[in-house]
């Protein structure tokens, strides 16, 4: 009976406790979101506060009713401890004797009114917690006030849409829309279907190598009569596929190249395709290291990859993604795989298998900008696509789908406005929308035209820029939305922030400032000047002209020289500051030219020619200049040879002459002819003889001079006859030959005074006898002759005879006419005249000697100069 | 040396043909053997350059004309190298600093600084200065000419300069007034009539009086050419007949039918026509100012006295604007837009006061 008793009082003190700390408790339901924010956070504590005030208020009355309880509650307690009694209780009691030997009696409690009493204290325990209400009403009231605060405040929300600094609790967890609804199949592609299934076809074209599957035969009429279907209905004219396999079973175009602005789906479409083919995509984009090594092995690991192909397998495909930023030395690699080794492994059908660096896998290749320079070898072997922008309806009406699945509202209007803006840009469209949508729940025209996203900022080609100069920008239909609905926002609508600040742009676009401001953006985005005045300069006069006045041409090429001038004072002062007068020019052009029609652009390519001809006509002139003999040269620059004397050189140097032999000439024809000679030579003229291209021969000036000379539409001027030409050039032949003989020799003969002088010198030291005055080299050879030394030679003479004229024979087999001279520089013939006269005075007196030497010819040997010759 | 113009070019100032009393005047000049700079200007073919070699003999004597030619290279601060050719003699060094265009003041700094800072070995038996002849001076950048100031003046114990040019409105103010500039006026008529008379004589041809006089004319008083004309003429037919055609240079007549067709119709169409025509001109290394020249001796022609204002005025504009940029085909363009839009307007203004 005790314990019961005591088990009662334990129970009522642990269910205290157990409810203490329940008071805190009552707070938390908000706080089920980590994340959630501190002061919204303490509003709802005490707004739970509040709730908690109201709730004691209501209950007040029976509060008042429990506290007297309470207190008889432990007024029972009491009781309670006053059931021990020391005497015998009036009822049922129970008797303990404790050890010290005393005596309680403990009064007995009935067990149905134990139970009742314990039914009690429960019930007592359940109302009578802390709180007076209910912890589980409690929560459930939170979470309905909070469900109605949020409420709440998403309709303020929706009602002044903020810059979103609040953020709605579901889209922060969630993954991109873009990734969320990325196409998963072909039939979800929304590029255009006939590069879709272009780039199908090519890689399907692979199946052969790949797969060892045969093509199937594909009709060419039939294929033919697809493509006039085809024709019929869309102008389509894409680049087509190469049906044919080369003879290692691959397609021609190994790589197919696609190309096009941001956002139009052509990764995904990369990959889609390939894996609808049965490849397993294998993507390498400019996040991964690009140096050659790292591409070829990527390359080889995913291209050549030899393993057996199951079920599970696939073959890999690789897909380069931003090519365009790849190191041109890895795309030339990339080439050179393409194309060289294709060409090497020239061998069986079979064996093309086993060569392990030959590509028998597809490859995409995908970048923005086709014209890089880097790319330029690989856009000769690749297929290329040019990426047409996607339809805006049918990608207005897969965001419209979008929209629906996220519960967001959207006109398709505002959508097709929206994909307007954002130039048929699936990511930036899907971007747009997420963004509204995590503020609210409703898209809306305005949105669209205040925001400032969707206006990329990705250099402009040289070409869409010209286009833009000479094209009069098409007024966009105003798209009014629930007009309604815009009144009814105009009042609390805080327009996002416009970065551009040019927001009238967009609402009307053929005003003339937002044509000055577009036409500014534009060049400037550009950036490439010189070129983009060069393609005006080249591209105006095709233009058709509203009026015919010319000022606007004369303004416009006003506007180029200025240009020019400025920047040729930048390139000479490297003062970069003047970059900014330049932008203006083109929006100059714009104004003065800019037409309705969609102008045809061309290239500028004229500049450039017209300077390399510059060039070569500047290096003719000069190589003809190199080699003029420098009187003339120091009385005719370029300048001079230019304006004045080629034009009538060329007429001097065609005099009548008879085509006959020189020698037939009369001596006044001859001294024409040796005129001639002499001043084509020293004008460095000559002819020479060419092969046209008929095979015919011509002798042509040499520097061709007629070039500089002639015009195009001039009559022809009367021409030397081919054998004219040929003597011409036979006698310049000659005429050099011999000039180069006389300086040669006259070379040799300042040698040989040279030398002669300082023998003289010597000799005189040897005599002693000094010449007085000093006379001229060539003179002083006569004088040499004295006396005395004939006396002292006549006492050797026997001796010196025989080697005299041994000598003499030696002599004049090398140099005849050279003057003999002895070992001492002394001239020889003056010292054995008088002896030779008295034996042999034939052979002496004659030119030429004639030796016979047994065993060989009797060829008559002599010196003979050039000149005698000629 | 068989050209008439390089065989009968006087070589000593006492030979000279016209404009004596100048001749005397330099003659007197070098006489005490030494001179001050010189810029000797004059249009083309007036004899400049043969009036410097005479000048250069009547100090020197004929050394000066042994000539040869020398290649010179240098560094440009960008480590461009550059060759230029020089014509030198053992006296004198002749250069034309605008064949490397752009980098002509690196020859001034460079090539003239070393010529000018060397001293004459042997002072003794040569004088004791060079001579350096620097031609085509307006064709100098104004770099150029701001380097050669100082060069003149500091080195003016070792070397003079000869100077040489078209015109001297573009040698800078600095520069002229560092020289004594002689001008060189181009001759007269007859006295080229006269000149080629002589060469004739020389040449034992007969030339008849008319047909020297034409050739004279003809030649814009220009003697180089005038002489050249004489004797293409010659090789063309002789005995001369004083009704005998006198060719032009192509480009000439190339020129002038261009200027006919920019006269005859103004028009977008006709504007590319011409550029094509004005390529071809550039393409044939005929330069920008040349073709400015002759394209409004032309057109003025065509027009009355006030638009030959207008029309002149708008070629100085033009050319001179050339001159600061660098594309030619622009700015002769943009003259012959001009040039059309004014004519154009003025000739629907006179058919308007018409009827």
């Amino acid at each position: 009976m005790f314990y019961v008793n005591l088990c009662y009082t334990f129970c009522f003190f642990s269910g205290k406790k157990r409810y203490k700390p329940l008071v805190p408790n009552v707070a938390p339901p908000s706080l089920r979101d980590p994340t959630f924010d501190q002061a919204a956070h303490e509003a709802d504590l005490s707004l739970i506060e509040r709730i908690v005030k109201i709730r004691k208020k209501q209950t007040a009355s029976e509060f008042l009713e429990v506290v007297p309880k309470n207190v008889n509650d432990t007024h029972a307690r009491t009781q309670d401890s006053a059931r021990i009694y020391r005497r015998l209780p009036n009822s049922d009691f129970q008797a303990i004797t404790m050890e010290t030997g005393e005596r309680f009696y403990l009064s007995r409690i009935d067990e149905d009114e134990m139970n009742l009493k314990i039914a009690s204290i429960t019930a007592v325990q359940k109302t009578v917690c802390l709180l007076n209400v209910p912890y589980d009403q409690l929560k459930a009231q939170a979470e309905q006030e909070q469900i109605r605060q949020d409420r709440h405040r998403a309709k303020q929300l929706q009602e002044t849409e903020d810059s979103g600094m609040d953020e709605a609790d579901d889209s922060k967890n969630e993954a991109l829309w873009v990734e969320k609804y990325k196409p998963r199949h072909y039939l979800d592609l929304l590029s255009d279907e006939s590069t879709n299934r272009v780039v199908l076809q090519w890689i399907k074209l692979w199946d052969k190598v790949v797969f060892g599957r045969e093509k199937k035969v594909q009709h060419k009429d039939d294929k033919k009569q697809k493509e006039k279907t085809f024709s019929k209905f869309q102008k389509k004219t894409g680049p087509e596929v190469i049906m044919e396999l080369d003879d290692h079973g691959r397609p021609t175009q190994k790589v197919i190249l696609l190309c096009g602005p941001p956002g139009l789906g052509k990764t995904t479409l990369a990959h889609i395709i390939a894996h609808h083919a049965g490849y397993n995509p294998v993507e390498m984009n400019a996040s991964d290291d690009r140096s050659v090594d790292v591409f070829k092995k990527t390359l080889e690991n995913a291209t050549s990859m030899k393993a057996v192909i199951d079920a599970e397998k696939r073959p890999n495909c690789l897909i380069i993604d931003e090519i365009d930023g790849a190191p041109a030395p890895s795309i030339n690699w990339l080439v050179n795989l393409l194309s060289g080794k294709s060409n090497l492994g020239g061998g069986g059908k079979k064996k093309k298998k086993e060569g392990i660096t030959l590509l028998h896998r597809p490859v995409i290749c995908i970048c923005n900008e086709l014209y890089t320079p880097a790319l330029r070898p690989m856009r000769l072997l690749a297929l290329v696509i040019q990426f047409p922008p996607t339809h805006s309806t049918r990608l207005a009406q897969r965001l419209a789908e979008v929209c629906r699945s996220q519960h967001l509202k959207a006109d398709l209007m505002v959508l097709l406005a929206l994909c307007e803006k954002m130039e048929n840009d699936i990511r930036g469209c899907l971007s747009v929308l997420q963004f509204v949508r995590s503020n609210k729940l409703r898209l809306c025209l305005s949105d669209v035209d205040t925001s400032a996203v969707g206006q990329k900022d990705y250099q402009r080609s040289l070409f869409s820029v010209w286009r833009d100069v000479f094209s009069i920008p098409r007024p966009k239909k105003k798209r009014r939305g629930n007009p309604h609905e815009l009144e009814h926002q105009d009042g609390v609508l805080i327009p996002m922030p416009d970065l551009n600040k040019n927001v009238d742009n967009f609402l009307d676009s053929t005003s003339l400032s937002s044509r000055y401001q577009q036409m500014l953006r534009t060049t400037e985005s550009c950036g490439e000047y010189e070129k983009l005045t060069q393609g005006w300069f080249e591209n105006y006069p095709n233009i058709k002209f509203k009026h015919t006045s010319l000022e606007p041409i004369s303004c416009g090429l006003e506007w180029a020289t200025f240009n020019d001038i400025v920047q040729k004072e930048i390139a000479h002062s490297q003062s970069w500051f003047m970059m900014a007068f330049l932008p203006f020019a083109c929006v100059m052009y714009h104004f003065l030219f800019a037409t309705h029609q969609w102008p045809k652009i061309q290239y500028p390519a004229q500049m450039s020619e017209m300077n390399h001809k510059i060039q070569k006509a500047k290096s003719l002139l000069s190589s003809m200049v190199n080699e003029m003999s420098p009187i003339t040269r120091a009385f005719a620059g370029s300048l001079q040879l230019i304006n004045d004397v080629l034009p009538y050189l060329l007429h001097i140097i065609q005099p009548n002459l008879r085509p006959v032999n020189t020698q037939l000439y009369s001596k006044q024809e001859k001294e024409e002819l040796a005129g001639l000679i002499n001043t084509m030579i020293s004008y460095n003229l000559t002819y020479t003889q060419e092969r046209t291209l008929d095979g015919q021969y011509t002798f042509s000036l040499d520097p061709n001079m007629d070039e500089i000379v002639r015009f195009p539409d001039m009559k022809p001027e009367k021409q030397l006859t081919y054998a004219m030409r040929q003597l011409v050039a036979r006698e310049i032949e000659l005429e050099k030959v011999r000039r180069a003989e006389m300086y040669f020799y006259q070379q040799k003969a300042k040698e040989s005074v040279k030398m002669q002088a300082t023998r003289n010198e010597r000799k005189k030291k040897y005599i002693s006898d000094p010449p007085a005055k000093p006379v001229p080299n060539h003179l002083q050879k006569l004088h040499a002759k004295p006396l005395p030394e004939t006396a002292a030679g006549r006492g050797r003479d026997a001796a010196s005879d025989v080697d005299i004229i041994q000598g003499r024979d030696a002599a004049s087999d090398v140099d005849i006419i050279q003057t003999p001279k002895d070992f001492f520089g002394r001239v020889v013939e003056r010292q054995a005249q008088p002896e030779v006269k008295s034996t042999t005075n034939e052979i002496v007196k004659s030119d030429i000697w004639f030796r016979f030497k047994e065993g060989y010819s009797n060829a008559v040997r002599r010196t003979i100069k050039m000149r005698d010759m000629l | 040396m068989s050209l008439w113009v390089d065989k009968y070019r006087p070589k000593e100032l006492d030979k000279l043909d016209y404009h004596k009393e100048q001749a005397s005047h330099m003659k007197k000049l070098v006489e005490s053997g030494d001179f001050p700079h010189l810029l000797i200007y004059g249009p083309s073919g007036a004899g400049k350059k043969t009036r410097i070699m005479a000048l250069l003999r009547e100090l020197y004597g004929p050394g000066v004309e042994k000539l040869r030619i020398e290649h010179e290279n240098f560094v440009t601060p960008s480590k461009k190298k550059l060759e230029i050719v020089t014509i030198a003699s053992n006296y004198h060094i002749e250069v034309n600093p605008s064949d490397v265009g752009f980098y002509d003041r690196v020859v001034i700094q460079e090539l003239i600084k070393n010529i000018a800072s060397s001293q004459q070995l042997d002072t003794g038996s040569q004088r004791e200065f060079k001579v350096i002849i620097l031609s085509e001076v307006d064709k100098l950048t104004k770099d150029a000419q701001h380097a050669l100031r100082r060069t003149m003046e500091k080195y003016v114990a070792s070397c003079r300069l000869i100077l040489c040019a078209n015109s001297s409105s573009k040698v800078i103010p600095a520069i002229r007034s560092r020289c004594f500039g002689i001008r060189v006026p181009a001759p007269k008529v007859e006295e080229i009539a006269h000149i080629l008379q002589i060469i004739c004589k020389k040449e034992s041809l007969s030339l008849p009086p008319e047909m020297a006089q034409r050739i004279a004319e003809k030649s814009g008083r220009n003697l180089r050419r005038a002489i050249l004309m004489c004797e293409a003429c010659r090789v063309q037919q002789y005995p001369f007949s004083s009704q005998q055609k006198i060719s032009s240079p192509d480009w000439e007549v190339y020129l002038q039918d261009t200027a006919r067709r920019i006269v005859d119709e103004q028009s977008p169409n006709r504007l590319l026509e011409v550029r094509g025509r004005i390529y071809e001109l550039l393409t044939h290394c005929i330069p920008p100012d040349v073709i400015f020249k002759g394209l409004l001796k032309e057109l003025v022609r065509n027009c009355d006295g006030e638009l030959k204002c207008e029309i002149t005025c708008l070629a100085a504009f033009h050319e001179y604007r050339l001159g600061q940029g660098s594309k030619a085909i622009y700015h002769i363009e943009a003259f012959i837009a001009a040039f059309m839009a004014v004519y154009k307007k003025f000739l629907e203004e006179s058919m308007s006061a018409m009827f």
